[in-house]
C-alpha cells in the first residue's frame, strides 16, 4: 500500500451493512482498504452485485446507512459528484443548459458567475451545439455528457461515474470516456466503475470487488493476465487459468485477452501481452519473430 | 372451428419459420443479393443477431416481432400465423395463436418477476399453453438446468431475496420454459458475470441444436457473433441488411454504415481471417492460437485509424427526426398557469348539462389548437369516467334512502360535478406535456418569492411540483413498459374484467418496485447535486412578461367570463 499523504482519500478497514428484506443487516462491502491520490484515475470492476456500486457510492461521500471502519476524504472533500447509469433518473431540467444551471444553483453559485460556469461545462463535453435541445432530441450519450456536465460545472476535485457507460454503443461511450479523460487530465480525479473490460485503459490502475471484498488493485494489464511468475506455479499446481485475476473476479475475459491468453500458453506469445488495438497491430506485424 | 381446435392443440414448439415482411432494405452498392425485396424469412434451429448503434431501434425491432408494439407496416408470421389479424370490426388487433409461438425477454427481465417462488414464475410463463403435468414439471426442470441450477431446491426460492445475477438467471429460465419455437431474447447477458455468459450460450447453442428460433439483441458483439448464424444490420434511418456472421466478419464496414464504430476485436478478427485462418475457427480464441498465422500481417492502417476514428465519432449529431418544439413554450409559463385558473374557474361556474357540453367544446378546441394529444393518459382518462359513472350510481342508489329506487335526478347532479372535474382535469394533464418543469419551477418561484426572498418551505415545495412533473412522463414510460411484459408472457389480449383486474396486479407489483428503485437514484442522484444540503440555491434569471403573454391571459379571462356568462344565461 502506498504511504497515505493528508490529502488522500483513505479507506481504511472500513465495512458497509445494507438492509435486508428481512430487516437483518447484510453486508455489502467488508474491510476495504483503499487509498487514492488526488487526480488518480482509478477504474473499478466486479459482476453484478458484488459490491462496487456500494464502493462508487462511498467515494462519492453519499450517505450510506451503516458503515464501520475510518474514512479520510482527504481532497474529495464532502460529497462528490456520481454520474449513474440511467440518464433518466439524474436529468432534472429538459435541456443540457437547464440542466446545468439546475447544478449551480443549487451549490450556490453567485447568479453573476452561473452563466461563464455554463458555457464553460457546455463547452468542456462539446454540447453547446445542442444546449438547448430536449432530450428526446439527444443520443444516450449526449445525455450522460449532460449528467457529467451538470456534475461538473462547479468546482469538482473528484467524479464518480457508476457504470456511466453501460447502456450506451461504442461510439457514444467513446465520447463519455473521452470527456471523461479530459477532466482527469486537467486535475480531477476520476472514479471509473464499469464491466466493460475493453474500457481499461493498459497499464493504469484498477481495483476489482468481487464478493465486498477488494480482489485486486493493481495495474490493468495484470489484471487482465496475471504475472508471468505466477502463471508459471500456477500451471504447476492448479491449472492455468485460474491466475487471471479477471476471472478470479467472476468476469467474461473479452475475446482479444482470451486469444492473447491462449496464444501464450502455448508459447506464441511473451508478456507483456497486448491490450490495445495498436499494441495488437504490432503483435500482428511481428508474427514469426516472437518466441525466439 | 374444428381447424381452430386444432390449431390450439398442435404440439407447440414444432419448429418453424419467422417470416417479416415490410422490410425496408438497405441499397448499397454491393452485390445484388442484398437488395432484395422479398421479406426476411428466419430458419428454425438458427440465431440471429439484430445489431445498431444506440437510437437505430434494435429493441423496438423486437418488441414489434413480439407484438408489443403497434407493427408500423412490419408483417410478423409465425409459421402460418400472422402476429396482426383483422378482427371482426375490421381492426387490427393480435392474434393470441402467434403470442403463444415464442418466449420473450426485455432488457432486464428480472424487473418484471412478481411471484414468491421461481415456481410460481415458471407456471406463470407456462399458464397460456395446455401443457399435461408431467410434461410442465418436465419442462421446469430442464429450465431450472438450463440456467445452470438444480431444480431441487431452486424451485422454492423466493426471487425477491435471491442476488442481482439470481434474480436474473429467475427470468432467463422462466423464458427458456416457454414451450414455444421461438425465443426473443434483449440483452439476456447484460450485467451477468463470466460464468452466467458461459452457461446462456450453452443454453443457446442446445435450444437451437433442438430447433428453436433465436433473435437476439446483444451488445457484447464478441460473445453474440460467436453464437449467432445471422446477423440483421439495423441503421439509424430504419433500414436493415441481413448477412451471415462470416460476411460479418469479412465486411467489418458494414458496421459502420450503421453508424455503428467497428470494435477493436473485430479489426483484429478480420485481419486474421484475411491472413488465411479459417473463419470458422476465429471464433474460438484457442482454436485461432492453434492455427496462428506464421508469416507478418500488414494492418493496413485498420488498427492505427481506431483512435481517430473514435474522436470523429464521438462528434454525435442530433438526431435525425426533429420534433418542433411546442408553440405553448413560447409563452411565460405564469401567463400558462394564471390562464388555466382562470379557465378552470370559468369550468367550474358550469350549471347545467348545455352549458357543460359548450364547456366540453371549448376543452376539446383548446386541446386541438393547442396541439396537444392527451393519448398517453387514456387509461387514466378512462379509469376516471369508469369511476365517475359507478361513483354516481351508487349515489344515485343510496340517495333516495329508502334502498332499492334509482334517483335519475341524483345520478346527473353526481355526474355534472365529474364531468366538471374531468374538463379541468384534461386541461391540467396537458400543461406537464407542453411545459418544461423547470420553467414551471422557476415561474411558481418567482410567484412565491416575497420581498426578493424565498421561504424554505415554498423552496421544498416548488422543488418538489417539478420533480413531480419532471418524473410524470418517466411513470408513464415504467407502466407501460411492465404491461408489455405482462403481454409477452401473459399472452392474453383478452378485455373482461377478471383479465383486467388480473393485468393491474401482475403489472402493477413489479412497477412499485421499479418505482422504490427509480425513486433511490433519483435521492441520490440529488444528494449528489448537493440538492438537500441545506444549501440555498440562487434563483436564475428572471422571467419577463411579454406581450404575448397578456394575450394569453385576456382571452382565457374572456373565455373564463364567458362560460360564467353562458351559464347564467
Amino acid at each position: 500500500m502506498r504511504v497515505a499523504e493528508p490529502e488522500n482519500i483513505v479507506l481504511k478497514d472500513v465495512s458497509v451493512f445494507g438492509d435486508n428484506t428481512d430487516g437483518e443487516l447484510s453486508v455489502r462491502l467488508e474491510d476495504i482498504n483503499l487509498v487514492m491520490a488526488p487526480g488518480e484515475w482509478l477504474s473499478v470492476v466486479g459482476v453484478n452485485g458484488s459490491g462496487k456500486s456500494t464502493l462508487a457510492r462511498l467515494l462519492a461521500g453519499l450517505q450510506a446507512d451503516h458503515v464501520t471502519g475510518e474514512i479520510i476524504r482527504g481532497f474529495a472533500g464532502q460529497s462528490c459528484p456520481i454520474v449513474l447509469q440511467q440518464p433518466k433518473s439524474q436529468l432534472f431540467g429538459e435541456t443540457p443548459r437547464e440542466e446545468v444551471v439546475f447544478a449551480l444553483q443549487w451549490r450556490g453559485i453567485a447568479l453573476e458567475n452561473i452563466n461563464a460556469l455554463v458555457e464553460r461545462a457546455l463547452n468542456r463535453t462539446g454540447l453547446t451545439a445542442v444546449a438547448d435541445s430536449t432530450w428526446d432530441r439527444l443520443s444516450g450519450g449526449q445525455q450522460q455528457l449532460a449528467a457529467i456536465a451538470a456534475a461538473t460545472a462547479g468546482e469538482t476535485k473528484l467524479l464518480v461515474l457508476d457504470e456511466a457507460t453501460s447502456m450506451l454503443d461504442d461510439s457514444n461511450r467513446d465520447a463519455v470516456m473521452r470527456i471523461a479523460r479530459d477532466l482527469n487530465r486537467n486535475g480531477t480525479a476520476v472514479v471509473w466503475v464499469t464491466q466493460r473490460l475493453d474500457e481499461l485503459e493498459p497499464d493504469s490502475r484498477v481495483v476489482a470487488i468481487g464478493g465486498g471484498s477488494v480482489i485486486f488493485d493493481g495495474e490493468s494489464r495484470e489484471f487482465l493476465y496475471g504475472i508471468s511468475e505466477e502463471l508459471v506455479e500456477a500451471k504447476e499446481a492448479r491449472g492455468r487459468r485460474s491466475v487471471s485475476p479477471c476471472l478470479r473476479a467472476g468476469l467474461r475475459l473479452p475475446y482479444l485477452a482470451a486469444m492473447a491468453m491462449e496464444l501464450r500458453d502455448i508459447g506464441k506469445l511473451n508478456d507483456p501481452l497486448p491490450m490495445t488495438a495498436l499494441e495488437w497491430g504490432k503483435v500482428l506485424e511481428n508474427v514469426g519473430d516472437e518466441g525466439k | 372451428m374444428a381447424t381452430r381446435g386444432n390449431r390450439e392443440n398442435q404440439d407447440h414448439s414444432a419448429s418453424e419459420t419467422l417470416q417479416l415482411d415490410g422490410i425496408r432494405w438497405r441499397r448499397g452498392a454491393e452485390k445484388e443479393e442484398y437488395s432484395r425485396s422479398t421479406g426476411l424469412r428466419l430458419a428454425p434451429g438458427t440465431i440471429t443477431l439484430i445489431m445498431g448503434p444506440n437510437g437505430a431501434g434494435k429493441s423496438t425491432l423486437l418488441e414489434k416481432i413480439a407484438g408489443l408494439r403497434p407493427p408500423e407496416g412490419l408483417q410478423t408470421i409465425y409459421g402460418t400465423e400472422a402476429l396482426w389479424i383483422s378482427g371482426w370490426t375490421g381492426r387490427k388487433r393480435l392474434n393470441e395463436l402467434a403470442l403463444r409461438r415464442y418466449g420473450y425477454a426485455c432488457q432486464s427481465p428480472e424487473e418484471g418477476l412478481f411471484a414468491r417462488s421461481v415456481r410460481e414464475e415458471l407456471d406463470y410463463s407456462l399458464k397460456p399453453y395446455k401443457v399435461a403435468e408431467e410434461k410442465r414439471e418436465e419442462l421446469r426442470d430442464s429450465a431450472i438446468r438450463a440456467v445452470g441450477w438444480e431444480p431441487s431446491g431452486w424451485l422454492t426460492r423466493d426471487p425477491y431475496q435471491m442476488s442481482g445475477g439470481e434474480r436474473r438467471r429467475s427470468a432467463l429460465a422462466s423464458v427458456f420454459v416457454t414451450p414455444s419455437p421461438w425465443l426473443l431474447l434483449d440483452e439476456p447477458t447484460a450485467g451477468l458475470d463470466g460464468a452466467g455468459h458461459e452457461t446462456v450460450a450453452r443454453e443457446l447453442a442446445n435450444l437451437r441444436e433442438s430447433g428453436k428460433g433465436i433473435v437476439l439483441v446483444s451488445h457484447d458483439s464478441d460473445w453474440a457473433m460467436a453464437l449467432a448464424d445471422g446477423v440483421l444490420l439495423l441503421s439509424r434511418d430504419g433500414s436493415l441488411r441481413f448477412c451471415s456472421r462470416n460476411e460479418l466478419l469479412e465486411h467489418p464496414e458494414w458496421l459502420e454504415d450503421t453508424g455503428m464504430s467497428i470494435p477493436e476485436w473485430l479489426r483484429v478478427a478480420n485481419l486474421l481471417c484475411r491472413s488465411g485462418v479459417s473463419s470458422d475457427k476465429i471464433w474460438n480464441p484457442a482454436a485461432v492460437a492453434k492455427a496462428w498465422p506464421t508469416a507478418p500481417i500488414r494492418s493496413e492502417g485498420m488498427l492505427e485509424k481506431v483512435e481517430e476514428e473514435a474522436s470523429r465519432q464521438s462528434e454525435t449529431v442530433v438526431r435525425a427526426e426533429k420534433k418542433k418544439s411546442h408553440r405553448l413554450k413560447g409563452f411565460d409559463p405564469r401567463s400558462v398557469w394564471l390562464s388555466y385558473v382562470l379557465i378552470s374557474t370559468g369550468l367550474l361556474a358550469l350549471a347545467d348539462w348545455v352549458a357543460l357540453g359548450v364547456g366540453g367544446l371549448i376543452v376539446c378546441l383548446l386541446l386541438y389548437a393547442g396541439r396537444v394529444s392527451l393519448k398517453r393518459w387514456h387509461s387514466m382518462i378512462l379509469s376516471f369516467v369508469i369511476f365517475s359513472v359507478l361513483t354516481s350510481a351508487i349515489f344515485a342508489w343510496g340517495a333516495s334512502g329508502e334502498g332499492g329506487a334509482f334517483e335519475g335526478g341524483a345520478f346527473l347532479a353526481t355526474l355534472l360535478t365529474f364531468t366538471r372535474t374531468l374538463f379541468i382535469l384534461l386541461l391540467g394533464l396537458a400543461i406537464p406535456l407542453v411545459m418544461s418543469p423547470l420553467s414551471l419551477r422557476r415561474a411558481l418561484e418567482q410567484l412565491l418569492t416575497f420581498r426578493g426572498k424565498l421561504p424554505k418551505r415554498a423552496q421544498q415545495l416548488t422543488l418538489i411540483v417539478a420533480l413531480m412533473m419532471r418524473f410524470v412522463p418517466v411513470l408513464l414510460e415504467l407502466w407501460e413498459r411492465f404491461v408489455r411484459i405482462f403481454l409477452s408472457r401473459g399472452k392474453s389480449i383478452s378485455r373482461n374484467p377478471i383479465a383486467i383486474g388480473r393485468r393491474l396486479r401482475d403489472v402493477s407489483i413489479p412497477f412499485l418496485l421499479a418505482l422504490f428503485r427509480l425513486g433511490d437514484e433519483v435521492t441520490l442522484a440529488l444528494e449528489s447535486r448537493g440538492v438537500g444540503l441545506d444549501a440555498r440555491p440562487t434563483q436564475g434569471t428572471r422571467l419577463r412578461w411579454k406581450k404575448r403573454d397578456y394575450g394569453f391571459v385576456l382571452g382565457a379571462l374572456v373565455l373564463a367570463v364567458g362560460l360564467w356568462g353562458f351559464t347564467n344565461r
